[in-house]
């Protein structure tokens, strides 16, 4: 068979439709999915900047208020406060990066890299973060002289933490492999 | 521009180049399942991109950029090939009863099916006959590196398509269902 027969099947399919379309049911989904847009980048990074600034004003507020004022937990409110400040650029900076890549199948492919290299990231400095957290959570408690299982109980939640944000770490690189591996392709 | 004249173009976009979506869907996606979420997802892609269609590049071939790069994302993720159908689930494709299944055909996208995704984004863009250089634009490569992955999947559908012709895939059809 030569390509132009090969060719020849293919046009053979232009002359009938397999499908037909629902178009109310396309109507519904199109709308359901313009809802649904919200990337996973952009729920990490809401969230890690919700807690930061809000941890941040919490501990701030108890910490001035309480009689038994903690250097260390002012460290941590500072700490809180710099870390979402950095997400919101870090946010900033991807996002018009993003405009950066042209519309075709290799621009895309560096574009979803690019984020996902940012993801990869984010999430192992975020996860970096948990020993300074803890620390100064530590030091803090130290300083105030709270009972011993307090000490236990942080650092129970800060292994689990630890623990957790593992699995999300590995998540990304499997996403980010992924993709390089279609690129390879892509070079081939 | 108004939503009102973005639901108007999708409109004639969507009756105008349906054969166009299914060829793209029939060639990522194997089950029923499959070709329904991967059509959702080309159809949303498309939507949202008309009001950056500039009008510098045919309508076709518009969509195809659109497509192909919604269809090589789709390919990526993790929920495809599911094996277990949802018969109950409300489908936006509705396969047409008495549609005349093409043997030949089907073999040609198993053969596509059996490509990896650059490749087979390149196969449809060949017979769909696309230039180099417009592939080159669509897949964001050089044409010369078209050309060798081109000439590379030529050969290899040639040769798949001889030994096909030995088993005696001829010009059959059948029905998907008989019309009473």
């Amino acid at each position: 068979m030569e390509l132009e027969e090969v060719q020849h099947i293919w046009s053979s399919q232009n002359k009938q439709m397999p499908y037909s379309i629902d178009t109310a049911e396309l109507h519904r989904r199109i709308l359901s999915g313009k809802a649904r847009v919200m990337h996973i980048t952009n729920f990490a990074e809401g969230l890690n900047i919700v807690v930061g600034l809000g941890t941040g004003a919490f501990t701030l507020w108890t910490n001035t208020t309480s009689r038994h004022q903690s250097f260390f937990i002012y460290c941590y409110s500072v700490w809180a406060f710099i870390v979402a400040i950095l997400i919101i650029a870090a946010r900033m900076r991807r996002r018009a990066a993003g405009r950066r890549f042209e519309r075709s199948v290799r621009g895309e492919l560096e574009h979803g890299l690019a984020v996902a290299r940012y993801q990869v990231r984010l999430s192992q400095l975020l996860r970096w973060n948990i020993f300074v957290i803890g620390a100064l959570v530590l030091f803090g408690l130290w300083e105030t002289a709270k009972p011993w299982w307090a000490t236990v109980g942080i650092i129970t939640f800060m292994s689990l933490g630890w623990y957790v944000s593992g699995f999300e770490n590995k998540y990304y690189r499997r996403q980010r492999r992924r993709l390089e591996e279609l690129r390879d392709l892509l070079n081939a | 521009m108004t939503a009102q004249e973005q639901e108007h173009i999708f409109g004639d976009w969507l009756e105008q180049y349906k054969g166009l979506f299914f060829k793209i869907v029939r060639t990522y996606a194997v089950t029923a399942m499959d070709m329904d979420d991967l059509f959702q997802e080309i159809v949303i892609q498309v939507w949202r991109s008309i009001p950056a269609w500039k009008q510098r590049c045919a309508v076709s071939t518009w969509i195809y950029r659109i497509a192909i790069n919604t269809a090589v994302s789709w390919t990526r993720k993790e929920k495809k090939h599911r094996q277990i159908e949802d018969l109950d689930a409300v489908q936006v494709l509705v396969p047409e009863s008495g549609a005349v299944v093409d043997e030949r055909l089907a073999w040609l996208y198993e053969e596509i099916h059996q490509m990896d995704v650059i490749d087979r984004s390149l196969t449809l863009l060949l017979l769909e006959g696309f230039s180099y250089k417009e592939m080159a634009v669509i897949i964001g490569i050089t044409e010369s590196n078209v050309g060798v992955k081109i000439s590379r999947i030529k050969k290899k559908l040639i040769v798949r398509s001889q030994k096909q012709d030995l088993y005696g895939i001829g010009g059959s059809s059948t029905y998907l269902e008989q019309p009473e």
